[in-house]
């Protein structure tokens, strides 16, 4: 007897396909690239091409010899670009404005350390002038929570080889997972993969932060059988980054579909299947090896509170309820228990509301990824 | 573990073994249990299994009155015909472990003896399975479980006029039963009735459990799970289902499952092929212990499977009264398999289903087992030594090992009926004379009880003490006059790095006739047990088989040979899976269109692998009686059926995706034939039910693999 992968798997001829996806490269919109994290696909997006010192040679040539054809009438006089304003983030290359993004929302998180005992870290969202408003809290779990956790992560080793496309090509930003659901293409939804690429980019930084201070060993650290199929990252284990990154997107991507209720006939799906899809980033990598399903929890808490962070600042919404962890030795992980109140069991509470005002820049974004779908 | 600790003394510790437990037992609790899989050598047993073989039938009432005054807990999990007090000989049986966990020969005689109480010849043999994990076990109920909260669905009348409602139940791993595609056209309410996850933990706080090991659910049940989950993954964990069995993930987490797929070929409708279900056909699911932690040579799982057959039955009678069904016709399929054993329909295992489906039949009610035929066409696992071969007074054949083995390896040497092999000796010989034995094929007068046997161990070298590597054996397999030799060897390379290892490479054994042996007889016949690692690197197993530098792989054209050389004693005809060869068995092979032609239904050819019964008109091994399609393609192999989860797919291979569709296709035909075509069809196992292509007769070899017919 012989099992093969899923249909699926045989499907996956039909990936040629993507082949499509070259034509995003250059743009934040190429859903083909796999393997960065940081600033994701951002790197050097949209920037001009660096140019060989033949072709800058020959530009200064060809310069010297057709200058004369100008004529030597006087200058006409030329029109500013509006001062301060998000309508020139169309003129700025896509790296451009995720710097902007970046800073943006960097400038107005706060990060507070309490020390051990009871060690834990407090993020609050404080915009100019003022008072810091906590949105989340994470307290750091005891060893003794890792080692019973760890024997949940063996108990899904054996998933490895039939989730090991998965895992593999969403070592970076798992974006055309999300794609699937929602018909996404470069060539139409260009502001709508910004979106996505920045909320990942802002998830994975804030993700760090919290990483640093916990500095959670992790899976194969602490026990020699886990033996990861991937490479273990070089960053502390609690919370994940792929959870806190897959659960800001899947966020976002909910308030998106709300916004505009009557594109899809099936919004309800949709939102459902964008969830479950988190889910599974984050639970693919505990059967890597390289997480504990409290990781996935802290993350998804975590990538919550940044989608709705980002959610506010497009003008969504002001107001959010910050969330607390504390993680509970026996959790694993599931889509089923991530919700009010079923989460109490597992660690989650309630924090105060937070306000979070409105960004012209994610403003800009935010309408115009609205703007890709039609009513 | 050191080798002092495997056994006492010099290896005599086998004669510890008095009672009639077979050379599996003797090795995988004696000196081979330190290679003998986890839920054997681990200490915290506390329920032992076993199916139990009286010398002559007893009436359940006396079994569960014997169990409540014994000096043991017994307990008999879910069986048929207790209502009507129906006297068998085979009975699955749970018994309390007092020696503190530990299993040892020793103790295991003593727990048997005072659970079941028997003294001299009413002895009853046993045929050991895997323990009950605690967590799974309620033992607080009393000898026999409760009955089960079910009563029948009302729209199923209704929307079955005209037809007669049947049963149909599937036993295997990782059952979906909450699957979309077992449920009715309304996709609310499901077909399956009674669902028994055998080794699911129990339902914390449960009173009066309905089964005695692992979790029931009824179809109410399923019900109310799929109405309060629109995810499937939390389904599963809410129903108790998805967390480790047996020490292994359990497998319903998977994608893709065994269970799954078959269940789907055998009763699955998938809402996107817009064909509606037939609600007439009733179904029934039991998940046995799950395969990933199973012994890969199969051993230890009789007693989960006779279960299951019990419960099916006991179930299909409850529906037979809550749809007021007069006889109620069951199908079942059971994808499973193994390549050694008698092959003559008298194992423990195929002897005690038998038995029930027997005296089912004998009540007037349709009962059909449809079992694959195997896998093992091409793997060498089986071999003849006929009058000719021992013509010299000796036969030596190679018997290949290979190396980073994990998991121990057997082969068994089956003499004909009647056969006495009292004047014969086997020797063996390890790679680069290794290691040595040899056993004179007669039973030890030492033995008072049991059938009788005699042993003999395996040494590694000539150092002394030299360590254990295996055990040989005799015996008069259930006292019937068959006789056997087991040669079981210990891992080439064990888990555990400490314990020696048996070499791996060509182990030469040596059949020898002595003074007044018998010289004309039928072929003796040799089948080399399963070493299946049904996901890779699992269980780290790696299937041992006979080498033969006359067994040609690849025939002139340079294609995989289909067909047995007449030079070689390895043969592909006769590899027929162990447990299909009883009587009330309907056998089904693979086949896939010719690879030169279109799906040719007239001239479909067998997929490599699917395995066989003997070509002569007297085969005595068993017979394959129907096939079905197994590969879509030369090219492009095994089905597309259900993944774990609505809406996924996955492909399987094997003869076990055959199996179902002609289960399939009995219980349409079940759903619409008289009584009395029925009836008339039940001696030959209902084969004149279905609707079926006669293939041509003029290809002996084409018949032996695919039998008369195709079904599609």
């Amino acid at each position: 007897m012989a099992y093969f992968g899923g249909v699926g798997g045989v499907g996956g001829v039909g990936g040629v396909g993507g082949v499509g996806g070259v034509g995003g490269v250059g743009g934040v919109g190429g859903v083909g690239n796999l393997n960065l994290t940081g600033i994701g696909s951002f790197l050097g997006a949209g920037a001009g091409p660096a140019l060989d010192p033949l072709t800058v040679q020959g530009l200064q040539t060809s310069a010297q010899a057709i200058s004369h054809a100008a004529g030597d009438a006087a200058a006409h006089t030329p029109k500013e670009l509006k001062f301060s304003s998000s309508d020139n983030l169309d003129k700025w290359a896509d790296w451009v404005r995720a710097s902007l993004y970046l800073s943006d929302f960097l400038s107005e998180l706060h990060w507070d350390i309490r020390e051990e005992p009871n060690g834990a870290v407090v993020l609050s969202h404080q915009a100019r002038g003022g008072s810091a408003q906590p949105f989340f809290e994470v307290t750091r779990p005891e060893m003794s929570v890792f080692e019973q956790q760890v024997k949940i992560v063996r108990s899904y080793i054996d998933q490895r080889p039939e989730r090991t496309p998965e895992i593999l090509s969403q070592l970076g930003f798992p974006t055309p997972y999300f794609a699937m659901i929602l018909g996404l293409y470069p060539a139409r939804n260009p502001k709508t993969l910004e979106l996505i690429a920045i909320t990942q980019v802002l998830a994975s930084h804030v993700a760090m932060i919290v990483k640093h201070h916990l500095a959670i060993r992790r899976p194969d650290r602490i026990d020699a059988t886990v033996l990861p199929m991937i490479t273990t990252p070089g960053h502390g284990s609690f919370p994940s980054a792929h959870a806190t990154e897959a659960f800001a997107v899947a966020r976002v991507l909910e308030g998106l579909i709300d916004e505009k209720k009557s594109h899809y006939p099936d919004p309800d799906k949709r939102k459902k299947l964008v969830r479950k899809q988190a889910e599974r980033v984050a639970v693919s990598r505990t059967v890597a090896g390289v997480h504990y399903p409290v990781d996935s929890w802290a993350g998804a808490l975590l990538g919550k509170m940044i989608g709705e962070i980002v959610l506010n600042k497009c003008g969504v919404s002001q107001l959010m309820t910050g969330l607390k962890y504390e993680a509970k030795a026996d959790s694993d992980f599931m889509l089923a228990h991530y919700r009010d109140p079923v989460w109490k069991d597992h660690g989650v509470s309630e924090l105060q509301n937070c306000k979070v005002a409105k960004s012209s820049l994610f403003e800009w974004l935010w309408e115009r990824a609205v703007g890709e779908f039609d009513q | 573990m050191t080798d002092a600790s495997t056994a006492s003394g010099d290896g005599n510790s086998i004669a510890a073994l008095e009672s009639y437990l077979g050379p599996y037992e003797a090795w995988n609790f004696g000196i081979g249990r330190p290679y003998a899989f986890p839920v054997f050598r681990e200490n915290d047993n506390h329920f032992l299994t076993a199916l139990a073989e009286h010398p002559s039938p007893r009436k359940p009432e006396l079994l569960a009155s014997t169990a409540s005054t014994a000096g043991r807990r017994m307990w008999l999990p879910t069986v048929w015909g207790k209502s009507e007090n129906i006297p068998l000989r085979f009975w699955p049986i749970v018994v309390e472990n007092k020696a503190r966990g530990e299993i040892g020969l020793k103790s295991l005689r003593v727990d048997l003896q005072e659970a079941v109480q028997f003294q001299g010849i009413d002895e009853p043999r046993f045929r050991m399975a895997f323990p009950v994990a605690p967590a799974a076990m309620h033992d607080d109920i009393g000898t026999l479980p409760a009955d089960p909260d079910w009563s029948p669905d009302p729209e199923v009348r209704k929307n079955s006029q005209g037809k007669v409602i049947n049963v149909l139940a599937v036993i295997d791993d990782g059952i979906p039963f909450a699957h979309r595609n077992f449920r009715a056209a309304d996709g609310l309410r499901t077909r399956v009735e009674f669902c028994w996850v055998q080794s699911a933990d129990k339902k914390p706080g449960a009173e009066a459990s309905s089964v005695l090991f692992g979790r029931e659910y009824t179809r109410d049940v399923i019900e109310r799970f799929i109405r309060e989950n629109d995810d499937e993954d939390a389904l599963y964990a809410g129903a108790g289902v998805s967390s480790e069995q047996f020490g292994s993930p359990a497998a319903i987490n998977r994608l893709a499952t065994h269970g799954a797929h078959i269940m789907d070929a055998a009763a699955g409708y998938d809402p996107n092929k817009f064909t509606d279900p037939p609600e007439e056909t009733r179904l029934i699911a039991v998940q046995l212990p799950n395969t990933l932690a199973w012994d890969t040579s199969s051993f230890g799982k009789d007693m989960y499977m006779l279960s299951a057959v019990h419960y099916i039955l006991e179930r299909a009678e409850r529906i037979a009264a809550g749809y007021g069904v007069e006889d109620i016709r069951v199908v079942i399929n059971f994808s499973y398999g193994f390549s050694a054993g008698r092959h003559d329909g008298a194992s423990e295992l195929e002897a005690a289903i038998n038995e029930i489906v027997t005296k089912r039949r004998e009540l007037g009610r349709a009962t059909a087992l449809v079992i694959p035929s195997g896998n093992t066409y091409l793997q060498r696992l089986h071999g003849e030594i006929t009058a000719e071969d021992l013509k010299p007074g000796a036969f030596e054949f190679t018997w290949t090992v290979q190396p980073t083995d994990r998991t121990s390896n057997y082969l068994e040497i089956w003499f004909p009926a009647g056969f006495d092999p009292g004047a014969f000796t086997v020797e063996l010989e390890g790679p680069f004379k290794k290691a040595s034995a040899a056993l004179k094929l007669k039973p030890n007068a030492d033995f008072e009880n049991g059938d009788p046997r005699n042993f003999e161990v395996i040494r590694l070298g000539n150092r002394h003490p030299a360590p254990h590597v295996g055990q040989m054996s005799l015996d008069n397999h259930r006292t019937s006059g068959r006789w056997r030799v087991v040669i079981a060897l210990a891992p080439s390379e064990p888990d555990d790095l400490d314990l020696p290892a048996a070499p791996a490479g060509d182990w030469r054994v040596t059949l020898k006739r002595g003074k007044g042996g018998p010289v004309d007889h039928p072929p003796i016949n040799l089948w080399v047990q399963r070493d299946l690692d049904l996901e890779a690197f699992q269980k780290g197993s790696r299937q041992s088989y006979l080498g033969d530098p006359r067994y040609r792989i690849y025939n002139d054209r340079g294609e995989q040979s289909q067909s047995d050389d007449a030079g070689s004693h390895v043969r592909r005809f006769g590899s027929l899976n162990g447990m299909a060869t009883g009587e009330t068995t309907l056998i089904v092979s693979g086949c896939k269109p010719a690879a030169e032609t279109h799906w040719d239904t007239k001239k479909p050819v067998p997929t490599s692998y699917s395995s066989s019964g003997k070509v002569s008109a007297d085969n005595p091994v068993g017979t394959v009686d129907c096939t079905a399609q197994a590969d879509r393609s030369n090219v492009l192999p095994g089905m597309i059926g259900a993944g774990t989860r609505s809406g996924s797919y996955a492909v399987v291979q094997g003869t076990s995706v055959a199996a179902p569709l002609v289960a399939r296709r009995l219980s349409e035909a079940f759903a619409t034939c008289s009584p009395e075509e029925v009836e008339k069809a039940g001696k030959k196992n209902y084969l004149p039910l279905l609707k079926k292509i006669r293939l041509p007769d003029n290809d002996k070899e084409a018949c032996a693999r695919l039998g008369n017919f195709l079904i599609i």
